[in-house]
This record gives C-alpha cells, sequence and structure tokens, in this order.
C-alpha cells in the first residue's frame, strides 16, 4: 500500500514567503545599501532593525533660513522648529513632535551625510556657494523646496538655509553648513 | 500554556494601541503635511525619481488625501482594538492596517523608525492568523511574529557590539549631547557619573544581543526577560521620547512567550 502524505501547499506557500522575508530582514539590517541598489524604493516595506546601530546616528541639527531683500539686505536667521526634547508626565505614551523633528534631523543629517562624502570638508563649515557643481541628492532639493515653502519677508525675493549642530556641552551652536541663495519663484540658486 | 487565540488577540490589541496612537498623533500635529510642514507633500515626492511614482503618489497623496489615509488608518486600530476585544474573526481591521501602513511608508519619506516595520509584521501576522481556518497556520503566524522581534533585539544589538564606540560608552556621550533625542534630566544623570554611560552601554549591548535565549529559558526566567524588555522600552518612552517602542514591541511578547513555552514542550 502507498502512503499519500497530503502536502498544504497554501500553508508552504506562505512559510515559504515568510523565510524568505525574514532573510531579506537580515540582509536589509546588516547591508541596506546592498538592498536599496537591488530593490529600490521598495526596500522601505522590508524591516531594518538598527535601532542606534551600529552608530548613534545622532546629530541634533538645527534648520534656519533667511531672505535676500530687493534692497540687498538680508533679514536675521529664523528658525523653524523647537528642536529640543523635553519631557512631561505625558511624553511616554503621547509625543507627536517627535517625527517631525527626526524627519528635518535626517534630512540634514542626508545632505551633511552626502556633500561630506562627495567632497570631503572634514569639521569646517560647508558653504555651498563655494561649490561649482549642482547638488545632486534628494535632500538637497527638499532641504531646498522647504525653505521656500516657509513664510518670508513680503520684500524677499531670494532664501538661504543653514545647518547648525547644537549640542549641550558647548555655549554656541555650531554652523554645519550654509547653503545658496535661492529665488523664490523658481527653485534656481543665484548665488 | 497560553492559546494561539489569546497570542493573536494580544497582538491585535497591542497593534491597535500602536495604530490608534500613530495616526491621533499625526493627525493633531498634522502641521507637519501642510505647505510650510517638514513633511510636506512638494518635499516628500523629491523621493521618487521616476516619473510613474511621482504621478501614482500625486494621486494618493496630494491635497488631505494623506489626513483621510490618517483617519483610515486611526480607523483600522480602533476596528483591531474592537475584534481583539471581542474575538470576532475577521480580515478587515487587519486588512485595513496593513494596506494604510504600506501607503503611510510610502507617504513618509522620514522620520519613521523601526516600529513601523514591526507593526506591519504584526499585521501580517494577525491578518493571517484570523484568515485561516488551519491550527498550523495559527502557528505559523506566531512563530513569525515571535522570530521577527527577537531578531529585531539581536541584529540591533550585534550591530551595535561591532562598532567600538558602544563598547566604549561613547555612543552616550553623544545621545547625551543631543536635544532631540534624550531629555535635559537624563543627560544630566549621565554626565554626573562617565562610568554609568560603560554600565548602561554594555547593559544594553548584553540584553539585545543575547535576547533570543529568551527562547530556550525556564518559564520564570523568560517572563523575567519580557518584563526586563517592557522596563527597557518604558525607559527609552521616558527619557528619548520613544513612546510608540513601548506599544508594539509589548505586543510581540505573547508570541515570544508561546514559542518559549512550545520550545519547552518539544524540545526539552
Amino acid at each position: 500500500m502507498s502512503n499519500i502524505t497530503y502536502v498544504d501547499w497554501q500553508l508552504l506557500i506562505i512559510i515559504t514567503l515568510l523565510v524568505i522575508y525574514t532573510a531579506l530582514t537580515v540582509v536589509n539590517t546588516v547591508k541596506p545599501r546592498s538592498m536599496y541598489a537591488t530593490f529600490g524604493q521598495f526596500t522601505r516595506f522590508i524591516p531594518r532593525y538598527s535601532f542606534f546601530a551600529p552608530d548613534a546616528g545622532v546629530a541634533s541639527l538645527e534648520f534656519a533660513y533667511r531672505d535676500h531683500l530687493t534692497d540687498g539686505r538680508t533679514t536675521d536667521w529664523r528658525d523653524v522648529e523647537d528642536i529640543r526634547f523635553t519631557i512631561s508626565w505625558w511624553t511616554w505614551v503621547w509625543n507627536p513632535k517627535r517625527t517631525r523633528q527626526k524627519a528635518l534631523d535626517v534630512m540634514g543629517f542626508w545632505l551633511l551625510n552626502h556633500l561630506n562624502h562627495v567632497y570631503d570638508v572634514g569639521n569646517d563649515t560647508i558653504n555651498l556657494r563655494t561649490l561649482d557643481d549642482d547638488i545632486n541628492h534628494h535632500s538637497h532639493e527638499m532641504l531646498v523646496r522647504f525653505a521656500v515653502a516657509q513664510p518670508h519677508h513680503q520684500q524677499a525675493t531670494a532664501t538661504q538655509f543653514r545647518i547648525n549642530q547644537s549640542l549641550r556641552s558647548e555655549d554656541h551652536t555650531r554652523t554645519m553648513l550654509i547653503s545658496r541663495a535661492y529665488t523664490l519663484n523658481s527653485l534656481a540658486h543665484d548665488n | 500554556m497560553i492559546t494561539e487565540t489569546a497570542v493573536i488577540r494580544a497582538a491585535e490589541a497591542g497593534l491597535s494601541a500602536y495604530c490608534v496612537l500613530t495616526a491621533l498623533q499625526a493627525l493633531v500635529d498634522y502641521e507637519r503635511y501642510t505647505a510650510t510642514g517638514v513633511l510636506n507633500w512638494e518635499v516628500a515626492r523629491l523621493q521618487f525619481n521616476k516619473q510613474w511614482q511621482q504621478v501614482t503618489s500625486d494621486i494618493l497623496f496630494r491635497g488631505s488625501r494623506s489626513r483621510w489615509l490618517l483617519v483610515a488608518h486611526l480607523l483600522g486600530g480602533m476596528s483591531l482594538g474592537f475584534q481583539a476585544a471581542t474575538n470576532t474573526s475577521s480580515v478587515i481591521p487587519a486588512s485595513l492596517v496593513i494596506v494604510t501602513t504600506l501607503l503611510m511608508g510610502v507617504r513618509h519619506h522620514a522620520g519613521f523608525n523601526g516600529t513601523y516595520h514591526l507593526s506591519l509584521v504584526v499585521a501580517l501576522a494577525v491578518l493571517w492568523g484570523r484568515a485561516t481556518q488551519n491550527p498550523v497556520s495559527v502557528k505559523v503566524a506566531i512563530a513569525f511574529v515571535g522570530l521577527q522581534s527577537v531578531l529585531a533585539y539581536a541584529l540591533s544589538g550585534w550591530l551595535k557590539l561591532g562598532n567600538a564606540d558602544w563598547r566604549d560608552g561613547d555612543v552616550l556621550t553623544r545621545l547625551s549631547e543631543s536635544e532631540i533625542w534624550i531629555a535635559d534630566s537624563a543627560a544630566t544623570i549621565l554626565a554626573r557619573s562617565p562610568a554609568s554611560k560603560t554600565v548602561i552601554a554594555w547593559s544594553i549591548l548584553t540584553f539585545e544581543c543575547l535576547f533570543p535565549v529568551v527562547l530556550f529559558l525556564p518559564k520564570s526566567a523568560a517572563v523575567a526577560v519580557l518584563l526586563s524588555g517592557f522596563l527597557f522600552h518604558f525607559i527609552n518612552a521616558v527619557f528619548l521620547g520613544l513612546n510608540t517602542f513601548l506599544f508594539i514591541f509589548v505586543a510581540t511578547y505573547p508570541a515570544i512567550y508561546y514559542l518559549n513555552r512550545v520550545i519547552h514542550t518539544t524540545v526539552f
């Protein structure tokens, strides 16, 4: 007599998919760049469990902008966000600001990381006006658009942004980057 | 022995709390998605460099559609909570949560953390756990959640262990300098005792790297490890404001406990 073994094909397929998904999770956590090179935007749906790892990746960046006016003057630098995390009795369960703080910090970090990689500027302030090339990184265009979208002086013709690093141990903030000036009607820069 | 139904319901309840919290936080802080906000759509759409991606995502997210997405996510979370409470079996709540979670992943070019991915994992497992009639399938769904959660700790821990700044405690020095990430009170505590940074760093490394052992420990020890995990996430929620971790990771603990019991009855 032969034994007929019933195979639950649906279960087998799902187990296979879950095993593949878990394997991709490991690769995406350990080698995220290789995964992005292979899967592009779809990697955002694959888990990446790198919580403050391997490096904490904390930059504590402040974003500010100022306007260039028709008479040649510039306005004062204006901070966009209050980046400080302050404890209240509810913030362990209710902390809506965390996402926006992190988003702005991350965009600044992406840009600084890209520029340091391309230009090797070390610890000096990066002044984009001294660079001849176009900045071909999405983080630059994102921050330009973000700066342009802010409220501006009535006589503003262009805007410029700055990224500072704010550390507790230092009395003053450290300027990491100053951008070019971007005309408000188009996104072209006129330096 | 904890039942499969109890594990699925616990996962639903934790996922429900996570989804309701994230949706409400986003709706209350909706300014971040408006014209001057850091997540405004004209900025976020720059993450797509292919025209079909930009056209598709414009259809999905431009204007007030982002708000409706958040409302749908909130409703999905609430319906999951109702399902957990009443133990009704429907695939609609988990399906809604999965769709809205995927769309939110597309909508946000920055600002999310790893809890997003774990919530997707739990949602997938809950969907399958409720959709299937096969008891083996339910066990596999629970195993998927438990193993992904264990992997989350272990991968993160071993990546940290490979970094000398973590082994020296210097990462905590940098963290304490950051006004975004850590509250003044925690920074003060760390600054008072430099040696504490090394102790804390190694506590985190040990906990995360050895976390997979929880699957093989005796029952009381396994429970102690999971309670330590709860405390770990609670401390992070208080001093770093990482509130969402507390809900989604704890939602996976019944699955981990279930795996522990299965391993013990099968192997030991």
